[in-house]
């Protein structure tokens, strides 16, 4: 999965943030629809499209979608 | 069946969490989060009333009595974070759950597995077979819809009053049981 194929799915977790509002600079952790569940759905996703696994910990900790994207990447 | 009533010190740790259930020193928290205007935006409005709420807890202390009614206090590091009640518990065995809200700056496992205590509670120790939904969960709740359904939650119908469509369903003991464990998963808490 390329970064813009991951922006789009993490993008679509969220139910109130327009995609157009999320890039790989987006703070995620400052959407208005940032939370346990929607973390829970990025989990989700990741594990079930990426066949990885992310914790609530680094979810919480990295800074931006490109973030979290590099660190999917490097496990 | 018989209803099976919880002391009312029951109290229990797992997943990282603690559980008890609410008094009437909890009214204040309680208030606070009921009355949060992005935390309740689903549930049933309550008057920002201290004195009203001491008494509405008075008044589910007798229900908890009966066991028909647990209204679960949770706790992080020792700490409220947040609260979720079974009601309308019956002789056949079902039950419904809501009041599910809590602090925004807590751990984010820590109310994920607040529902799955609640439920392992009802369907485990109180040995109810089937929580129904039939208060519904409002079509705008998105997260929470999406979230019921990775429970195993079945939406069956649709209800209409002046707030909206709300989508009813249930869910069953077994189907919470096989689904609590992917969750679990996810979370990487093992059972």
């Amino acid at each position: 999965m390329d970064l813009n194929e991951f922006i789009t799915a993490f993008a679509e977790q969220f139910d109130e943030t327009s995609p157009s509002e999320i890039n790989a600079h987006t703070d995620y952790r400052d959407l208005v629809d940032w939370g346990s569940l929607t973390a829970l759905s990025v989990i989700a996703m990741v594990k079930t499209q990426m066949n990885k696994k992310v914790t609530g910990e680094e979810l919480y900790s990295c800074p931006t979608v490109g973030d979290l994207y590099n660190l999917l990447n490097s496990k | 069946m018989e209803l099976i009533k919880l002391s009312p010190d029951f109290s229990l740790e797992k997943y990282g969490v603690q559980v008890r259930l609410v008094n009437e020193d909890d009214a204040d928290f309680i208030l606070r989060l009921r009355t949060d205007s992005k935390l309740s935006r689903y549930i049933h409005s309550t008057d920002n009333d201290l004195e009203k709420q001491k008494e509405w807890i008075r008044g589910y202390k007798e229900r908890e009595a009966q066991g028909t009614e647990f209204y679960f206090m949770f706790l992080h590091n020792g700490e409220r974070a947040g609260v979720r009640r079974l009601y309308s518990i019956k002789e056949d065995g079902t039950f419904t759950g809501g009041s599910w809200l809590f602090l925004p700056d807590i751990p984010m496992s820590v109310s994920i597995v607040s529902m799955i205590i609640s439920l392992e509670v009802a369907f485990g120790m109180l040995h109810l077979t089937y929580d129904d939904l039939y208060d519904g969960v409002h079509e705008s709740n998105t997260k929470v819809i999406k979230f019921c359904k990775m429970l195993g939650v079945e939406f069956t119908d649709t209800i209409i009053d002046e707030k909206g469509k709300y989508f009813i369903g249930g869910l069953t003991k077994e189907t919470f049981y096989k689904r609590e464990k992917e969750i679990l998963e996810l979370l990487n808490i093992t059972c």
